[in-house]
């Protein structure tokens, strides 16, 4: 269980609190904004070397490769049933329509291509967030989190906020390999190997996580405040350390993330008619063809 | 002296309770004073403490009547930023929920950090605060791998770098073995006079606090009974009235004996106590266990790490257990006893060595963790126990469980929205409802009452000699081990250092020492035949 919790020695580590969280909320920026498949493959790439600037130990990738299983099961899973869009193209018949009660109520119910499609490409919008924030959980001491947010100007209570999510995120991992092996013993057939014998269990397996952790986490905030956090201006400044590599990797997410979104507004307000500059043609082009 | 508490017909009503979890008429504490607060499980010791820190209503919902002023101000009006800028601190009992820097000596310096002292200030009461729960050589370390012990020895460090005038301190050892226990009550005790610091303590394990030289007669003690203050007074009257052992209050042994033998206890000091009592008439026998030669689970040359290149967490493990036996592992904080545990479980793989049972281990083996939130799934605490491995539901036996754990009236509960203690029993019942052939409990007695403690004791018993199964319990309690356990096994190190009767083991001063025990008062008095 240490061994999930533990900050290692990594180059990740080295680059600042604030460098970090702006790489993972530049990576989820652009995994939310991004449309095409292929880029947003390259989106999970560069998720996939922060991850390994990580220098995750086997466990630990043990560990995220679990939930990675769960994050695309689950999302292609519901998709595939639920997709609601059209067209949408019926693969495999679940339900007939004629099947009495639950076919006549639901019309039948299909695996749907498009859903399926669909889902797949939230699921790598899922993975590109979860990898890099995994990554930055890891390689932070969460006091960090507070020092540099506030050293920033950011409100005490948004960085509270940020560094009790990022302190749990390795718990909360600890905490569901803990809650399924139990759940095991108690007779649940679940297997990390079955993703379905998983989503069987999910209630059961989500209810001790999340009391588990809401309750540390107002342990936490106890903690914080009873230790003078938030009560007056005077706390000792530290000087914020920006290395040339901090600058680099701020500049670069922001540059990065600040033109694509742009770009995908731009193309936006071009073809719901609001603004069209001719000048702009390659920019729709791009847009259209890799955004 | 001025008064730093004053309480006025206060009540306290949680959303959805029928009645005040706390009914606290009058109470006035002065400043610098020591006070015990002593009282059942869900008696309204943690709601008392929560109400004077401003806790409650900022973190938890409670409807609260009568007037509260701590330090000057109203925990009402100004939550837990006010009181901590007045003066006032808490420790809490869960040490890894309350952690968050790399380093011991970054956490600690967090508080004097907000109160924008200088660095030099900031380094000089970081060095005195952990000089005064013994962890000054350990500030460089960081703070994952610190023991359970450590852990709880830093948080409690960090409230008092901030020098505060009012510390409440909320079960603040029930994690601890027995030495680092004796250490950490040592340091609060002496709080009052070394940093002129108030202290309201909350805690169960009377025995570590006897031993550590906190119970004097004289010490201040309100003593809580089903929310209401039914004693406020010194404790050597609320000792010879009974008033503790009433309420449910788990008072040391040494004390009951001598009550028992003399009508009252005539002096708290404890060698005195205990040369009264020496060479006297035995007052105990051995656990009264039917043993059979019959072994159930057979451990041979256990090798087992977590990930491929951590360290060995236990090194050449070997011991049995038989039909009928409870047998108890002790030993410091991270000496192994939770991964032996888990390796017997199934949860972890061992390197090198085996495990043979006589008995299913996918059917016959229940293993209820430290931390009881994570082994609640249902709904309500009735769907609890149709969840095991056999999928039986024995009505009878359940009813036997809920009865004899003080479960009635919580089966329609949700199981998370009871109390540690409550959830814990809840656990073992759910996991003995299985019927197992191996029950494994990790610190069952943590946050128990005595009432609880005997409840869990006697089923435990009977249970292991009806069905002819055993028992393993990772525990720091020495005297729920002598009193009720047929073996120990004492890790240190991921090392089996001895293994027999607790009546043998537990008077042995170089193992005590080893595995951070204490020897039992009764051992020492010589009352235990």
């Amino acid at each position: 269980m240490i061994e999930l919790t533990r900050l290692e020695e990594s180059p990740l580590r080295r680059l600042n609190p604030v460098s970090k969280l702006v790489l993972v909320v530049s990576i989820a920026v652009l995994a939310i904004t991004i449309d095409n498949v292929d880029t947003l493959k390259l989106v999970c790439l560069a998720s996939l070397l922060v991850y390994s600037l990580a220098k995750p130990s086997l466990a630990r990738i043990k560990l995220t490769a679990f939930l990675l299983a769960l994050t695309v099961w689950g999302t292609v899973f519901s998709q595939a049933l639920f997709y609601s869009g059209y067209p949408r193209t019926p693969i495999v018949e679940l339900v007939s329509p004629e099947t009495p009660i639950i076919g006549w109520i639901t019309g039948g119910i299909y695996v749907y291509l498009e859903g399926v499609e669909y889902g797949l490409k939230q699921s790598i919008r899922l993975i590109a967030s979860l990898l890099a924030g995994l990554a930055v959980a890891w390689t932070t001491d969460p006091k960090d989190f507070l020092i540099y947010l506030s050293g920033v100007g950011i409100s005490k209570s948004l960085a509270l906020s940020t560094m009790i999510s990022f302190r749990f995120i390795p718990i909360f991992a600890s905490d569901a390999s803990s809650t399924l092996a139990v759940l095991k013993l108690r007779g649940a057939g679940i297997s990390k190997d079955k993703p379905a014998s998983v989503l069987r269990y999910a209630r059961k397996f989500l209810t001790p996580l999340y009391a588990a952790l809401v309750r540390r986490a107002r342990t936490l905030s106890v903690a914080i405040e009873s230790r003078g956090y938030g009560q007056s201006k005077r706390r000792v400044k530290y000087e914020l350390k920006f290395t040339r590599l901090d600058y680099a990797v701020i500049i670069t997410a922001l540059t990065v993330t600040l033109l694509i979104v742009s770009i995908k507004i731009l193309f936006y307000a071009y073809t719901v008619g609001a603004y069209y500059n001719p000048e702009l043609v390659y920019v729709y082009a791009f847009a259209r063809k890799y955004l | 002296m001025n008064s730093v508490v004053v309480l006025r017909k206060v009540e306290v009503k949680y959303p959805g309770e029928v009645k005040p979890s706390l009914k606290a008429g009058e109470l006035t504490i002065d400043d610098g004073e020591f006070v015990l607060l002593l009282g059942a499980s869900g008696s309204g010791k943690s709601t008392l403490l929560k109400l004077l820190c401003g806790v409650i209503p900022c973190y938890q919902k409670a409807e609260v009547k009568g007037e509260v002023e701590v330090l000057g101000g109203d925990p009402q009006r100004e939550g837990l930023s006010g009181m901590v800028s007045r003066g006032a601190a808490i420790v809490l009992q869960n040490p890894d929920a309350q952690l968050f820097s790399a380093t011991v000596e970054s956490e600690v310096g967090f508080g004097p950090e907000n109160l924008g002292l200088s660095r030099g200030e900031v380094e000089k009461r970081v060095k005195w605060a952990l000089g005064v729960v013994g962890m000054t050589d350990l500030k460089r370390k960081d703070t994952v791998s610190l023991s359970g012990g450590q852990k709880q020895r830093t948080v409690i460090a960090s409230v008092l770098a901030l020098k505060p005038r009012l510390l409440l301190l909320d079960e603040p050892v029930s994690q601890l073995d027995p030495q680092g226990s004796l250490s950490v009550m040592a340091c609060i005790g002496q709080l009052p006079e070394k940093a002129g610091c108030g202290v309201i303590l909350a805690e169960h394990r009377l025995h570590d606090l006897y031993a550590a030289g906190i119970l004097r007669e004289d010490v201040r003690t309100v003593v809580l009974d089903d929310g209401r203050i039914v004693f406020d007074g010194e404790l050597g009257k609320a000792v010879n009235k009974g008033i503790l052992e009433a309420c449910g209050v788990r008072e040391p042994g040494i004390f009951k004996v001598t009550r028992k033998l003399y009508g009252s206890v005539p002096t708290f000091k404890r060698e005195e106590l205990i040369k009264t009592l020496a060479g006297g008439e035995s007052s105990y026998s051995s656990s009264a266990q039917s043993l059979q030669d019959h072994v159930l689970v057979k451990v041979n040359d256990l090798w087992a790490r977590y990930g491929r290149r951590g360290a060995f967490v236990l090194k050449r493990v070997s011991f049995e257990i038989r039909k009928g036996e409870m047998a108890a592992l002790m030993g410091p904080n991270a000496s192994g006893k939770t991964t032996l545990m888990r390796v017997l479980s199934g949860l972890l793989k061992p390197v090198k060595g085996s495990v043979i049972f006589d008995l299913n281990p996918r059917r016959d083996i229940a293993y209820v963790p430290q931390n009881p939130d994570l082994y609640l799934v249902s709904d309500s605490v009735a769907e609890e126990f149709r969840l095991n491995p056999r999928g039986s539901f024995d009505e009878k036996f359940v009813n036997f469980l809920i009865g004899e754990l003080g479960l009635e009236g919580l089966l329609g509960k949700h199981p998370h929205a009871l109390s540690r203690g409550q959830r814990f029993r809840v656990a073992v019942a759910a996991a003995l409802a299985g019927k197992p052939k191996l029950i494994m409990l990790d610190e069952p007695t943590t946050g128990q009452d005595e009432r609880n403690i005997d409840a869990l004791a006697r089923i435990l018993e009977s249970y292991l000699a009806e069905r002819e199964a055993c028992a393993l319990m990772s525990t720091h309690d020495v005297e729920f081990v002598l009193h009720n356990c047929s073996r120990v096994i004492v890790l240190k190190d991921g090392e089996i250092i001895a293994s027999g009767p607790p009546r043998k083991i537990l008077r042995n001063e170089n193992i005590i020492e080893k595995a951070c025990l204490r020897v039992p008062d009764e051992v020492l008095a010589g009352i235990w035949s």
